[in-house]
């Protein structure tokens, strides 16, 4: 019951926080119904067998059974720190908007959203799967489209169009598969083995759905004005959380579910993923609005990810899952942060600020410290998931990891650059009136803090979950499969098995 | 009950309906100037009446069949379109019912119009055969010219009539041909016996003859003719200005009720009679993209609301016709479910929408632009709200039901291998996002000019209507559809 409370729980809170009689009360109300969502999460963890590899906390229940169609949720290693991710952020995020937003619109429409990414993450049946996958665009679309800044309307149609392209079309390849295989649960699918070219297209769709949503280089036109017209929160939820189930989708269907193909387009994906690196970082050096210099940033760092995930070894999936939940914390931090100086000076060109640091010097140290995080300080969160990628990468190969490491010089530049225009130099006299963080802003920036330094201080208690279910459900899955003929390699791999069946009792 | 005939009992919504119509013209005749308000409220009662009789058929185990020497048949799939038709008359009865007192045009024939053009719908989606067909589609068709031209000073008003009328007959002129020719090469009106004959017969010669150039014949008569009816391009030509044109009540009836009882005769035709190999297929593939891309194409660049929802019902006709493409070979009853569903989907959204813009668009219906509903959704959240759960529906975003709706239509596609048409559909259904949620958007923008239309008063009534629609745009997927 776990994971249906999980999904139901934001879901009856935004049914509460619509209804609720009296407005002024919706915020606290939303705080508390994530709060206790975020509480009870953590009864994932604390029952979760680190020792099986499969789903767990499973459910299933009847649908639509004449289509076959189940309600049928599950978790792995992959899933639960992006679900825990998930609901650690969504309380923060609503507290962050206690000042600026009143209206219960706003809050039931994050309570939706946070509903909406634990149903995909939680999702093995891919009908249920498609169904949460998409009904996240409404509550993002009111988002932006409703509480964002002047530009929204543009923002908001090409985020919403660019989106619903990609699912559209994965759509097609879900009913496609779902024909092919005639079930809808996620290990049947897996365990399919579809044609060439069925796994060719199937991929394409599959994969444009979720390298839009990521984005990786060529499919990023809607991720500037996205992330820069939405309110402080709804960048958060977009970049800190909904990007990532792009991954997510990746890591969960497309590489396990067409392993050929994966493994045709993995070259391709890599290539790109470094020129987004490199396009994220040459463009945020070159913006004058602070929220886009993050926002391209953000664009580098989901390059990096994905070129971890696509060399297919264990530390890069590892390094890129890690740099997902750290990249989540930091992010959020940093864009929750812009959005509070945004309310105390409403503006985001760099030029409109300066010498921040003096007036507000607890603001100023915290997003030094977050940004330390995003550069990839040792000790902080950002590091560990980086070096793990580029460790991966310079193994696949290393002409790409090279590639990348300008990424690294240029966000140093950048970042450096954003702190030095905002923070130092001459006080701009209009606004050296603003005020200093208050009690509520730093109760909700201290636990981002903690995270990014506990991440970076002790990796490994976030890596051990997610090890063997990578292994198992990703890089296995990529293995060739022995055919009955080829005896000799049918004996190795049963060999090689029981080989490390052994390694894993000792 | 027991002792009743078959007869009465499995046709009580009909019954009901037409005595519906009966009594509000004579209360018409009998009634004075203030005694018109019950009208609605005796329309809605026999409608009810009608609903919860087809409800309590569906809860029943077994269907009735056939009955009246064959010429009616009572099953799953005829009981559930009776009831999406009955849906779709309660909901006009409502929305009319504010309206024509704002109009000041409250009639009993208004009323009893209504009632006659659905006890039409419920002959032609339980005919088995094609004469019942036919005084179904007339009585229909009929109550809908005079219906379509009600608000007789509007000139829009008339022209619609006008151009509803002409095609109207037009169009039943062909369908009247493709019954003779079937009737002349097989002998029978009967859609089993004419399906057996069309089994036996197609590729034999018969008294020196090949019987099937003239079910071809037939065939494509009878698309032609109820291509019409429901609007696929390149028979749609009047759809965009009779929906436009119409009272938007009617425009919501016309849209809705009319369009399903079509479709649904339309689909057991094709499922029923011709589920069998033949050309009609690709002839229904080429009409669906047509009908897809240019409803959409043309909904694009609309800056009315009401235009804009009379090109997207074109749109829709174009979806469903993906499902009918897709019949033979899929079984008959999957066909059927997924078709009644997505009726049912469109009914609350599109009728919904409609009576949404009877709600706010004003005396005379004089504000209907874009720029007339700038910034309602934040004076009016809930009717925002509602209005924007229609949008997302139609435009077929989960979890809605416009998403289960598509999804079951596509499915028969891809089932049958047709995948090339289900990406068109899906293309398709990308570019309808875009003309969809730029209402939502309108709805949320700064105003730039005050408004002076006024919005009438969200009775009881009417939270009802919109209440109904809103949650089955929301909840039908997750239902349980009677087969």
């Amino acid at each position: 019951m776990i994971l249906s409370l999980l999904v139901g729980l934001p879901l009856v809170g935004a049914l509460l926080v619509g209804l609720f009689p009296w407005e002024k009360a919706t915020k606290a109300l939303t705080f508390l119904v994530s709060l206790t969502v975020f509480i009870y999460s953590l009864r994932l963890y604390i029952n979760f067998d680190l020792s099986n590899a499969g789903f767990q906390f499973k459910e299933l229940y009847d649908l639509i059974p004449n289509l076959g169609i189940h309600y049928a949720v599950g978790i792995d290693g992959i899933s639960l720190w992006l679900i825990l991710l998930t609901t650690f952020l969504v309380p923060l995020v609503t507290l962050a908007g206690f000042r600026a937003f009143s209206q219960r619109g706003y809050y039931a429409c994050i309570l939706l959203l946070e509903s909406a990414v634990i149903g995909t993450l939680v999702s093995t049946d891919l009908f249920l799967f498609y169904v949460f996958w998409e009904m996240m665009l409404i509550p993002a679309f009111f988002l932006i489209g409703v509480w964002g800044g002047d530009n929204r309307v543009k923002a908001t149609i090409k985020f919403v169009l660019y989106t619903m392209l990609g699912s559209l079309l994965m759509l097609v390849a879900l009913l496609y598969v779902t024909h092919e295989v005639k079930s809808f649960d996620y290990s049947k699918i897996a365990d399919h083995f579809f044609a060439e070219d069925a796994q060719f297209w199937c991929f394409l769709a599959f994969a444009l759905a979720f390298l839009i949503k990521v984005p990786l280089f060529p499919f990023h036109g809607w991720l500037p004005e996205a992330y820069v017209e939405a309110p402080a929160g709804g960048t958060v939820l977009l970049s800190a959380i909904m990007v990532k189930l792009g991954v997510y989708g990746l890591l969960r269907f497309c590489i396990p579910l067409f392993p050929d193909a994966a493994k045709a387009f993995a070259p391709w994906i890599m290539i790109l993923a470094v020129v987004g690196v490199l396009h994220g970082a040459l463009m945020a050096t070159f913006q004058t609005n602070f929220k886009k210099i993050l926002a391209y940033s953000s664009l580098s760092h989901m390059g990096m990810i994905l070129l971890g995930v696509f060399t297919f070894s264990l530390t890069g999936l590892q390094g890129g899952v890690l740099q997902m939940v750290g990249h989540g914390v930091y992010m959020a931090g940093l864009f929750l942060l812009a959005g509070m100086i945004y309310e105390r000076n409403p503006s985001y060109e760099m030029s409109h600020f300066g010498g921040w640091a003096k007036t507000t010097p607890v603001l100023a140290a915290l997003f030094l410290f977050l940004m330390a995080a995003a550069l990839g300080m040792p000790g902080l969160a950002g590091f560990v998931g980086e070096i793990l990628i580029l460790v991966s990468a310079y193994k696949a190969n290393a002409v790409l990891a090279f590639l990348a490491i300008p990424g690294f010089v240029l966000s140093a530049w950048y970042f450096f650059y954003l702190y030095g225009k905002v923070f130092l130099g001459p006080t701009n006299k209009k606004q050296n009136t603003a005020l200093d963080l208050s009690v509520r802003e730093i109760a909700l920036l201290l636990p981002l803090a903690a995270t990014v330094l506990w991440i970076g201080l002790s990796p490994n208690f976030f890596l051990r979950p997610m090890e063997k279910s990578l292994q198992a459900n990703v890089i296995e899955r990529l293995k060739p499969a022995p055919t009955m003929t080829d005896f000799a390699a049918t004996q190795r791999h049963l060999q090689e098995q029981m080989e490390k069946d052994k390694k894993g009792s000792r | 009950m027991t002792c009743l005939p078959p007869e009465l009992t499995a046709l009580l919504p009909l019954w009901f309906v037409v005595a519906g119509a009966v009594v509000l013209l004579l209360l018409e005749m009998f009634s004075k100037e203030d005694g018109r308000k019950i009208l609605p409220i005796v329309a809605v009662t026999f409608l009810v009446l009608a609903s919860g009789s087809a409800f309590s058929l569906l809860s029943r185990q077994g269907m009735p069949g056939t009955l009246f020497n064959r010429s009616v048949v009572v099953d799953l799939y005829s009981v559930t379109l009776q009831a999406v038709c009955l849906l779709s008359a309660l909901l006009t009865v409502i929305f009319s019912s504010a309206y024509l007192k704002r109009e000041k045009a409250v009639t009993g024939e208004y009323y009893a119009l209504i009632l006659l053009a659905t006890a039409g719908m419920i002959v032609l989606v339980s005919a088995s055969e094609f004469l019942t067909l036919f005084v179904g589609l007339e009585l229909m068709s009929i109550s809908g010219y005079v219906l379509a031209g009600y608000l007789r000073i509007k000139e829009q008003s008339t022209e619609a009539a006008l151009k509803y009328f002409l095609n109207g007959v037009f169009s039943s002129a062909f369908l009247l041909y493709g019954i003779a020719i079937l009737y002349g090469v097989s002998g029978t009106t009967h859609f089993p016996e004419l399906r057996i004959f069309l089994e036996k017969n197609m590729n034999t010669f018969v008294n020196g003859f090949n019987p099937a150039v003239f079910v071809q014949l037939g065939a494509a008569l009878l698309l032609v003719g109820l291509g019409f009816k429901v609007a696929l391009v390149p028979f749609h030509g009047w759809a965009p200005d009779v929906y436009d044109g119409s009272p938007a009540p009617v425009s919501a009836f016309l849209s809705t009720g009319v369009k399903a009882a079509a479709f649904g005769i339309f689909a057991r035709l094709f499922t029923e009679v011709f589920g069998v190999p033949g050309p009609w297929t690709i002839a229904l593939c080429v009409l669906a993209v047509l009908t897809m891309t240019l409803g959409n194409f043309s909904a694009l660049g609309q800056s009315n609301l009401k235009r804009l929802l009379a090109y997207s019902s074109v749109a829709h006709a174009g979806y469903l016709a993906v499902g009918l493409a897709a019949a033979v070979g899929n079984p008959a009853d999957s066909v059927e479910r997924a078709l009644a569903f997505y009726l049912l989907t469109y009914t609350f959204t599109t009728a919904g929408a409609f009576g949404w813009i009877a709600w706010a668009s004003g005396k005379g219906e004089s504000q209907n632009s874009f720029q007339d509903y700038q910034g309602l959704g934040y004076r009016r959240p809930w009717m925002g709200i509602t209005l924007s759960i229609f949008m997302f529906s139609l435009a077929g975003m989960t979890p809605t039901a416009g998403f289960f709706g598509k999804y079951f239509l596509f499915k028969l596609a891809v089932d049958n291998g047709i995948i090339w048409l289900t990406v068109i559909a899906v293309f398709n259904s990308f570019i309808s996002a875009f003309y969809y949620l730029r209402v939502v958007m309108v709805l949320y923008s700064k105003p730039e000019q005050s408004r002076s239309a006024v919005l009438l008063p969200v009775s009881v009534g009417l939270f009802f209507a919109f209440f109904l629609c809103a949650l089955g745009a929301l909840t039908e997927g997750f239902l349980k559809f009677p087969f």
